[in-house]
């Protein structure tokens, strides 16, 4: 698949989309994707060439995809790729003030991973930690677990590199979260604030 | 695993992907052979979905994933991407896309894939062997 890393405000989308359907005659990539984009943009290079996946961030704690992006990924029948599942580490629950990032670490310089974000941010993991309870899961489990519980088409990519956390996260698709559960943790995230910026 | 189509396409990928960038960028820096390692074990485990993209490295990230799964090669779906500045900024948003390279009168984004196709070394279904030879024959810019 060949996602679009990002819209560029300088080439419409049609010629975008059109490049990638050569590319896809051409026999050089299979689907076109794309990231970050827009419904407008969704829908335009839906139009020249059929869009496969959307990859955008979608998470538990970042939701600004809900209100337009999700109903036209779902009208024109194109998969969500949601990046950063699990908040880059954080939702994992094993990130607190304490923690260091090596400087190559992109954290060390995310707002959300300022000592005063990462503190109030708790709050997330807190709930996260009491649903995988009743679960006997762990908190990232929890958190892609309803991310695979919001559409059937999603398919989250978390990052990992060691095996046990590998682990972990396949875990994650086993776990079913009820309508209630579903239920109890929009009820508490309603009424929690995230602080910090994405980037 | 448990499969997920990627909405009416009928890409089907196991429900959770394997997000790579890290294996190689922006983290500290990792053995190569050991994610190679690791990339197997994930497709052992039932991973067939892999997210990699130009500027990861850059190109090393492409580098590394088409390496590690061409023994895989349709039996995975590797997903990369274009059209991202590789600027002295890095890979920040507010680096911005590389607006001049992507012009299509300048054969965009005809470069980048042909230098993903190179790195990559694989494709995500079993016309696979079609598709290297397919490749071979792609003109030189």
């Amino acid at each position: 698949m060949f996602y679009q890393h990002r819209p560029d405000p300088n080439v419409p989308m049609e010629d975008v989309a059109g490049a990638v359907k050569e590319l896809i005659q051409a026999g050089k990539v299979k689907h076109f994707g794309l990231s970050e984009s827009n419904a407008d943009q969704i829908r335009r290079a839906h139009a020249v060439q059929p869009v496969t996946a959307l990859q955008s961030e979608y998470s538990i704690w970042w939701r600004a995809i809900e209100d337009d992006i999700l109903p036209t990924l779902e009208e024109l029948g194109i998969g969500l790729v949601p990046y950063s599942p699990l908040g880059r580490g954080y939702l994992t629950g094993k990130v607190d003030e304490s923690t260091t990032f090596d400087s190559t670490d992109i954290r060390a310089r995310n707002p959300r991973f300022t000592q005063e974000a990462i503190k109030a941010n708790r709050v997330v993991i807190d709930l996260l930690a009491r649903i995988g309870e009743q679960k006997g899961a762990t908190p990232a489990q929890i958190a892609l677990a309803w991310l695979l519980a919001q559409k059937p088409w999603i398919v989250p990519i978390p990052g990992s590199r060691k095996l046990e956390r590998l682990d972990e996260n396949i875990g994650a698709a086993n776990i079913e979260l009820t309508a209630n559960d579903l239920i109890e943790i929009e009820k508490a995230m309603s009424k929690i604030k995230v602080v910090g910026d994405r980037y | 695993m448990q499969k997920r189509k990627l909405g009416n396409s009928g890409l089907e990928v196991s429900a959770l992907g394997l997000g790579c960038m890290r294996m190689s960028f922006g983290d500290k820096l990792t053995d190569k052979q050991e994610m190679i390692t690791f990339l197997h074990k994930a497709v052992e485990r039932g991973i067939t979905f892999f997210d990699t993209a130009e500027v990861y490295g850059p190109f090393t990230n492409e580098e590394l994933v088409g390496e590690a799964l061409e023994p895989f090669r349709g039996k995975v779906v590797i997903a990369t991407k274009f059209g991202w500045k590789h600027g002295d900024k890095g890979p920040h948003p507010s680096a911005g896309p590389d607006s001049p390279a992507q012009s299509r009168s300048n054969g965009w984004p005809r470069p980048h894939s042909k230098g993903s196709e190179s790195r990559l070394l694989t494709c995500s279904t079993s016309t696979g062997l079609t598709q290297m030879c397919q490749w071979k024959m792609w003109p030189e810019r």
